[in-house]
Formats: structure tokens, C-alpha cells, sequence
């Protein structure tokens, strides 16, 4: 009953500062630079790996499409797959991970990942939890255990602090929820209309069920007119720019946090 | 839709009209899905009263001009476009680009055939 419960703006700031005491400010700095060490290292010695990753989806998609009984379900498994690529590849581009960035204003879809991180990491703090008496006992029994404990209480630690950040972001978004709603609805507004027929036409190819061909192959296949074809140049464009504003942003954060360090 | 729209409208408006107690004169505009509440006569309250007159301005949007792609399809080929490569993103421009010139052609062929 208490979680139905619509908490009032001056609770959520309670909850807010409870978490900011509790370190999420400073928790965020690190899972900011821990993720673009990741982005880097990966790019690094692993160049490809979003086409190994589409591989490994490719087959799961195989796996999971013998299981299918019915068109409908091959068809959803087809849309979850596909989604799943593009997700991992939009990653990939914009060097951010899709748990703690919001892509277009697109809020709820942010809100969905905190709340599964969320509780991952609190799955993560009860199985650290539990095992912490167990390696505790057996240190005592051989000293081999000692560094497991220490690993253990460091997990617990990260777990801890990863709830904490996930419920920062939760509160601040369900306080203004009903202001962050309507900017996403207007958002998308926008783009239907001044964008519907480009729309349309990336969704064709999307649609289209050819692995085998690229893009633009796909492209060239579907039937369009010029002012679709027009909308989705445009489409192109502003995602152009959309993608270097992004990269100039943070390489303008990360220039002036060196030039703060050194001086 | 629109009736339950409508009919939300209404008695959003004479509980506006009830809580107020006053004579207010109150338009409402539907264009493209959207409402634009004018009012006359100063009560602030009033402001305050009508953010709350919410139609999904996106089912009216679908409702009145079918040709609109749904929010879902704007969010998929959004995504679409943020996973495609800086390569692929060029090469899918030059071939937009490629095909307006060809539509181009055609159309200048079927002016001088004519």
C-alpha cells in the first residue's frame, strides 16, 4: 500500500538529499569516468566488438525462433532482436551507456533501465550480504577466504552505492514526472509533424527482412517519393548534428575538468 | 475517442466553473491535437485549474490526421538513425541524395514528354 502512495514534491527532495548524503553525486562522477574508460578500452582492443555482439544475437534470434509455434511470436522475437541491435549500437556511437543517459528526451525509456539496474544491484547487495557471514566463518577456519571477504565487501560497497545512485535518478524524475512527460510527448510531436513521411520510410526499411543487404541497398529496394525521400535527408541531417553538438559537449567537459586538475 | 474527449472536456470545464463560483467565459481550441484554453476574466486560480484539462495531445494528433506516424514508430526510427555507424549515416544521405536527383530526372522527363 505504501509504494502506491504518491509521494509529495517535499518528500522526494527528503529522498533526494538522503541519497546525495549518502554519496550518489560523488558515486556518478566515478560511473561517469568508469564508463568512458570502458568505451575506450573497448574500442581499443575490441574494434569489433558490436558486430560480434550482432553475431551472438543472431544466433540467439535462431535459437529462439525454432521454439516459435506461431507468425506472431517469430514476429516479436524478430522486433525484440532487432531492437536489441540498435540499442547496443546506438551505445557504441554515442559512447554512453543506455542506463544512465537520456537519448531525445526519451525519459520513461530511461526510467524502465534505472528501475531493472536498480534491481540487479539489489540482487547483487542480497547475495553479497549472505555471503559475507559464510566467508567470514571460513576465513577463521583457512586464511585463503581473507581476500574473499575483502572482494565481498567491496562488491557490497559498489552494489550499495549503485542502488543509491538508481534511486537519486528515480526521485528526481518521478518529482517532475508530470513536466518531463509532457516535454517527451511535445518531442515526439514535433518530429510527427515535421518529420511523418521520413518516418515512414526508415520504418520500411526497417521492416524489410533481408539480412543479407545493407542499408542503403534497403533503402533503394522500397518504393518512395521525393518528399519522403526530402524528410529523411533531413531526418539524416539533424542526427548529424544532433551527434557532433554530443561529442563536442563532452569533449569540452572532459578538457576543462583536465585544465581544472592541473591548475 | 473524441467523445470521451469531449465529454472529459465538460466536466473538466463545469468543475472549473463550479470551483471558480464566478461567471468565467472560457474557449477552447482544438487544433492538430493540441488545446489552447483562452479565458477571460482574472482568475489565476483559473491557470492552475486548466493544466489539468490534459487530452493525450498525441492520440488527438493520430485521431485527427491519419497520416502521422504513431510515437512509436517516431521512437523506433529515431533509434534507427542514433545506431547507424557515422559511415553508414553518410552513405544512407548520399543515396537519399542520389535518389531526390533521380525523382528529379524523371520528373523533368515526364515535363518534356508532355
Amino acid at each position: 500500500m505504501k509504494k502506491d502512495r504518491v509521494l509529495t514534491k517535499e518528500e522526494y527532495n527528503k529522498r533526494i538529499k538522503r541519497c546525495e548524503r549518502l554519496g550518489a553525486k560523488q558515486f556518478a562522477k566515478i560511473v561517469k569516468k568508469v564508463e568512458r574508460l570502458k568505451f575506450k578500452v573497448m574500442k581499443k582492443v575490441f574494434p569489433n566488438y558490436t558486430k560480434r555482439v550482432n553475431k551472438l544475437f543472431d544466433r540467439r534470434e535462431e535459437k529462439l525462433l525454432k521454439r516459435c509455434k506461431t507468425e506472431e511470436e517469430r514476429k516479436k522475437i524478430k522486433e525484440e532482436i532487432a531492437l536489441q541491435k540498435m540499442l547496443n549500437k546506438r551505445e557504441d556511437n554515442y559512447e554512453m551507456n543506455r542506463n544512465y543517459h537520456v537519448f531525445r528526451h526519451r525519459f520513461s525509456e530511461l526510467l524502465n533501465y534505472l528501475n531493472y539496474n536498480k534491481a540487479v544491484h539489489l540482487r547483487g547487495m542480497i547475495i553479497d550480504t549472505v555471503a559475507l557471514p559464510i566467508l567470514t566463518t571460513l576465513s577463521f577456519t583457512n586464511p585463503i577466504f581473507i581476500p574473499l571477504v575483502a572482494l565481498d565487501l567491496v562488491s557490497l560497497a559498489v552494489n550499495f552505492e549503485c542502488v543509491n545512485l538508481q534511486n537519486y535518478h528515480i526521485y528526481r524524475f518521478e518529482k517532475n514526472k508530470d513536466i518531463i512527460e509532457r516535454k517527451e510527448q511535445r518531442a515526439i510531436k514535433r518530429t510527427q509533424e515535421n518529420y511523418t513521411e521520413g518516418v515512414k520510410v526508415i520504418n520500411k526499411v526497417i521492416e524489410l527482412d533481408d539480412k543479407t543487404i545493407s542499408d542503403t541497398e534497403r533503402l533503394q529496394r522500397i518504393e518512395t517519393n521525393k518528399e519522403e525521400l526530402i524528410k529523411l535527408k533531413e531526418l539524416i541531417l539533424k542526427e548529424k548534428e544532433r551527434r557532433t553538438s554530443t561529442r563536442k559537449a563532452i569533449a569540452e567537459a572532459s578538457r576543462t575538468k583536465k585544465i581544472g586538475g592541473v591548475s | 475517442m473524441a467523445l470521451e474527449g469531449s465529454l472529459t472536456l465538460c466536466t473538466q470545464l463545469l468543475g472549473v466553473t463550479a470551483t471558480v463560483g464566478l461567471p468565467t467565459t472560457i474557449s477552447v481550441h482544438d487544433k492538430q491535437g493540441e488545446i489552447y484554453i483562452s479565458k477571460t476574466g482574472a482568475f489565476t486560480t483559473l491557470t492552475a485549474t486548466t493544466t489539468s484539462l490534459t487530452i493525450n495531445p498525441l492520440a488527438a494528433s493520430a485521431e485527427e490526421n491519419p497520416d502521422y506516424a504513431s510515437a512509436q514508430e517516431v521512437n523506433k526510427a529515431e533509434l534507427y538513425l542514433e545506431s547507424l555507424s557515422d559511415d553508414e549515416l553518410a552513405s544512407l544521405c548520399e543515396t537519399a541524395d542520389i535518389l531526390i536527383e533521380g525523382k528529379d530526372n524523371n520528373e523533368v522527363k515526364v515535363i518534356k514528354k508532355g
